[in-house]
């Protein structure tokens, strides 16, 4: 869930709520919509996001959150094992010489 | 009208820092320190004050004390713009200034934050602050019939108190932010629902769809909820005051024992030794002045130390006791009021004296004291070298 949740930041800051709508209209990517939130936290713990807070105009304000750069470092990782993950995968699939 | 919201906070804190006082104060003043008494009277009013703080939400006002009711404070509900969490870092209980405003607290590091419509600010410490948080929105929401909005805030207070008791278990220090972030999140979805849909059904169905409390505990990690140091602020700065208490303790009674009660075996000694001289000292008055009871005059002149013998002659001091003691009539009672060891005296040669002073009655002065200073001399013995009758 972690490179879900930082690749939908690398696209610009947004907030819980938004990021979960976003995942519901992906198919494979439902969750159950409260996890976002432990899972921010504790990227946040982790120093890969940052939050801050701004004014909404129906209703308190949001707190909105996004990649830092260690987080962007974090990601670029990650994306580099889920690309080697998914072309090895894609190898073995269509029966290349191993 | 029931209330509704009522919760009391225990005030852990302030029930330790009372009773530190109240033991120190008792401590200190069983040895003699009279600002003891203040201490330990301190101590009883800040445990009676301050061993919960109460918030209530009843017809439209919102309260809150301290202890039984021994500070109270009443917020009008209509009189609130918002509501959120405390952002800051909690320094001391009680009722202190914080930037923005006043900081009411017991205990922990939690508390709520309530905006005034005329912008002062109020902070109010709380172990529940989600509970309090969502209460106070609720009981702010205007009341139109729309029973849907009670159901849904009730739904929703359930399930933000399952999931702190969730985190809480597992001490996640970021508990709090979660709690507040999927409050915010339940609001929104609250929102974008028709007063159609607003039933028990969707309501419940938004409640699955946020997924069960269990998975928060297992989705902020293990790791990290172990993170958390065992000591958290507000344990150490209690433990911190405790330590402060018992250095104190442990500092300021040895001095007061050694002065006052438990001497060391030396000091013992000396003791003993000062109190056989003073005892010596007063028996060697006692008998003197029985000699001037009995108006002998010359003996007593003669029993004196040679260093007052060496001043008054035997018929000036006839002559000043014919003056002074001898209008004065029989002696009625007699008794030890006071009496100090001393090696100076001015006028006086240096030497070994006890000061002793009488609380006298004669059958013609009823109240009258007596001041006998005897000196050891040369051979060892008590013999008086002063006497005054006030």
């Amino acid at each position: 869930m972690d490179v879900v949740v930082l690749n939908l930041l690398r696209r610009g800051p947004s907030h819980g709520y938004e990021m979960v709508q976003t995942m519901k209209r992906i198919e494979g990517l439902q969750i159950r919509e409260g996890n976002i939130y432990p899972v921010l936290s504790r990227l946040e713990t982790d120093g890969l996001v940052t939050s801050y807070s701004q004014p909404s105009t129906d209703g308190p304000p949001r707190k909105y959150f996004r990649l830092t750069e260690a987080g962007q470092k974090a990601l670029d990782e990650m994306n580099r094992h889920w690309d080697q993950l998914i072309s090895s995968l894609e190898k073995i699939r269509k029966g290349a010489a191993l | 009208m029931n209330a509704q919201y009522r919760h009391s906070q225990p005030g852990y804190v302030t029930i330790a820092a009372g009773l530190i006082m109240v033991t120190a104060g008792m401590i200190t003043y069983a040895y003699g320190m009279p600002l003891g008494t203040i201490l330990a009277l301190l101590g009883v009013f800040i445990l009676v004050w301050g061993y919960k703080l109460t918030v209530e939400i009843r017809d439209g006002i919102l309260k809150f004390w301290f202890g039984p009711w021994v500070f109270w404070k009443n917020i009008p509900l209509e009189n609130i713009a918002y509501c959120g969490p405390f952002k800051g870092v909690i320094f001391g209980w009680g009722i202190h200034w914080f930037p923005g405003g006043w900081l009411y607290n017991v205990s922990g590091m939690k508390a709520v934050t309530i905006v005034l419509k005329s912008g002062k600010k109020i902070h109010i410490g709380t172990d529940e602050p989600v509970r309090l948080i969502e209460a106070i929105n609720s009981a702010l929401r205007p009341a139109g019939g729309d029973d849907s909005s009670e159901i849904w805030s009730e739904i929703k207070s359930d399930y933000l108190g399952r999931v702190e008791q969730a985190l809480s278990a597992v001490r996640h220090p970021r508990s709090f932010e979660i709690l507040a972030d999927i409050g915010s999140h339940l609001d929104q979805r609250f929102a974008e629902i028709t007063q159609q849909q607003r039933t028990w059904e969707t309501f419940q169905k938004i409640i699955t769809e946020m997924g069960p409390p269990a998975d928060y505990t297992e989705l902020v990690g293990q790791q990290q909820a172990m993170d958390k140091p065992i000591l958290s602020a507000g344990y150490v700065i209690t433990l911190v005051l405790v330590l402060a208490a018992v250095i104190t303790g442990l500092i300021v009674l040895p001095k007061v024992l050694n002065k006052n009660v438990i001497p060391t075996q030396k000091q013992a000694e000396g003791l003993t030794q000062h109190e056989q001289t003073v005892d010596a000292a007063i028996e060697a008055a006692e008998s003197w002045l029985k000699l001037i009871d009995e108006d002998k005059y010359s003996e007593s002149w003669e029993q004196a130390a040679e260093f007052f013998k060496k001043y008054v002659s035997r018929e000036q001091w006839k002559n000043s006791l014919d003056m002074a003691r001898k209008p004065l009539g029989k002696t009625i009672l007699r008794k030890v009021i006071n009496s100090t060891y001393t090696t100076t005296l001015p006028g006086a040669p240096d030497g070994r004296y006890v000061v002793i002073q009488f609380e006298s009655s004669f059958e013609n002065k009823q109240n009258a004291v007596e001041t006998v200073t005897p000196m050891l001399d040369s051979e060892s013995r008590w013999r008086v070298s002063g006497y005054f009758i006030k």
